[in-house]
Order: structure tokens, then C-alpha cells, then sequence
């Protein structure tokens, strides 16, 4: 496909402000002097990626997306700078001083997956646009074939639970317990 | 729509993540940046999809 064929199609400028919109604020995610304000431009980020997952006509993972990052994860991020000592305000020191070397690594991950990418799939179509998701099919798929990996997920996450108890409830040791019980 | 346009888009979103990984001290905004990278396969299952 032509560049020229590719920008005769609308749905590609709706692709590319919404890319560039991404991009912008997934920059601002890593960039931004405030853990607050670096929580906020996920949600920018996901927005644009559910967006992304509509155009994509996979209404049902941008909903899920909506609902579950931008609902749940983000509330959860931002109760857990409130409740840390995650500096909520403007901080100089939230990055590391050597920026070089990240930014190095970053770019020539970024190359070599472009790089890798343009390679394998030249100009391959979307394999079936304007096709929404079957929930019925993905219920069936999760239940049956999928069911190991379905209960595994489920495991770990237990596991995170527990775990997360086990660190945050601290234990006193023998001479504050015996203050405790004299007290 | 090609697929590489959202390929090379879920590239670019993984590479600042890891520039965010890196870069980033405090343990909230690392898992910012994670989740960053997440998002980006993420795009790539749909496209594939």
C-alpha cells in the first residue's frame, strides 16, 4: 500500500491524531516532575488506547479498558501516592541523574522493533476490520480452552493478595507485645 | 489500516517505558512506567487479533 493510499483513508487520520495523542501524553507518563500529574497522563494514554481498540472494532477489550485501568488501576495508583510517602507535589528528584543511557537503550529498542516489524510484515492489512468481538466466543474460549492459564492468573493474583498482607501488616516484636499486654 | 501502524506505535509506547523504568526512582511511578509497557502489548494483541 502507497502512502498516498494510506492517507486517502479516513480512518487513518483518526489513527494518527489519536497516535500523536497517545505518543504526547505516554511522553509526559515518564517526563512529568509530578507523580500526580504522571498518573493523569496514563489515563490520557489509556483513553487514547481504548480509542485505539475501537478503531480496531474490539469494542468489547476498550470497554474493559476503560473500566478496569482508567476505573480501577489508575484510583488504585493515585490512592498509593496518597497513602506512601510518593512525593504528591512538584519533585526535581523523581528521575535518576544518568538519562543518557535509558534514553540510548530506549531508542535502539524502539529501532530494532520498527526495524524488526517493517521486516516481517511490509504492508500486511489488518486481518478483519469492521468485525466486533463474539463476548460469547471469548466466555466460551477463557472456560475451555484457556482454562489452565485462566486458573494460573487467578493463583498469582491470590498469591499478590497474601503477599501483600503478609508486607504490609507489621509484626510486633517480643518486647512491644509485652508492652501491649502490661499496658 | 495496516497492521504496521500499530505495531510501530506500540514500539514507541514499550521504548518510553523502558526510558521510564530506567529513569524513574520512586517505586509508584516505576510501576507507571510497567504499566506503560503493558499497554503497549497490549495494542499489539488487538492488532493481532
Amino acid at each position: 500500500m502507497s502512502a498516498s493510499d494510506w492517507i486517502s483513508e479516513p480512518v487513518n487520520w483518526v489513527f494518527s491524531v489519536v497516535a500523536v495523542a497517545v505518543l504526547a501524553s505516554a511522553f509526559r507518563v515518564v517526563t512529568a516532575k509530578n507523580g500526580v500529574h504522571a498518573a493523569l497522563f496514563l489515563v490520557a494514554t489509556l483513553a487514547g488506547t481504548a480509542g485505539l481498540f475501537l478503531i480496531l472494532s474490539a469494542e468489547f477489550v476498550a470497554w474493559v479498558l476503560v473500566l478496569v485501568y482508567i476505573g480501577a488501576v489508575i484510583v488504585l495508583f493515585l490512592f498509593g501516592i496518597m497513602i506512601t510517602r510518593a512525593p504528591t507535589g512538584y519533585d526535581e528528584g523523581l528521575d535518576g541523574d544518568r538519562k543518557i543511557w535509558p534514553a540510548v537503550l530506549s531508542l535502539t529498542t524502539f529501532g530494532l522493533m520498527t526495524w524488526a516489524s517493517l521486516e516481517a510484515f511490509g504492508s500486511t492489512a489488518v486481518s478483519n476490520p469492521g468485525q466486533g468481538t463474539d463476548t460469547a466466543v471469548l466466555g466460551v474460549a477463557l472456560m475451555g480452552r484457556f482454562v489452565v492459564p485462566f486458573e494460573v492468573i487467578s493463583f498469582v493474583l491470590l498469591a499478590a493478595l497474601i503477599g501483600g498482607i503478609t508486607i504490609a501488616r507489621r509484626d510486633l516484636t517480643p518486647v512491644e507485645e509485652e508492652e501491649r499486654s502490661l499496658a | 489500516m495496516v497492521l504496521n501502524q500499530f505495531l510501530i506505535l506500540a514500539a514507541a509506547l514499550f521504548a518510553l517505558g523502558i526510558y521510564g523504568l530506567l529513569v524513574r526512582r520512586n517505586l509508584v511511578l516505576i510501576l507507571l512506567s510497567v504499566e506503560l509497557m503493558l499497554n503497549a502489548v497490549n495494542i499489539n494483541l488487538v492488532a493481532f487479533e
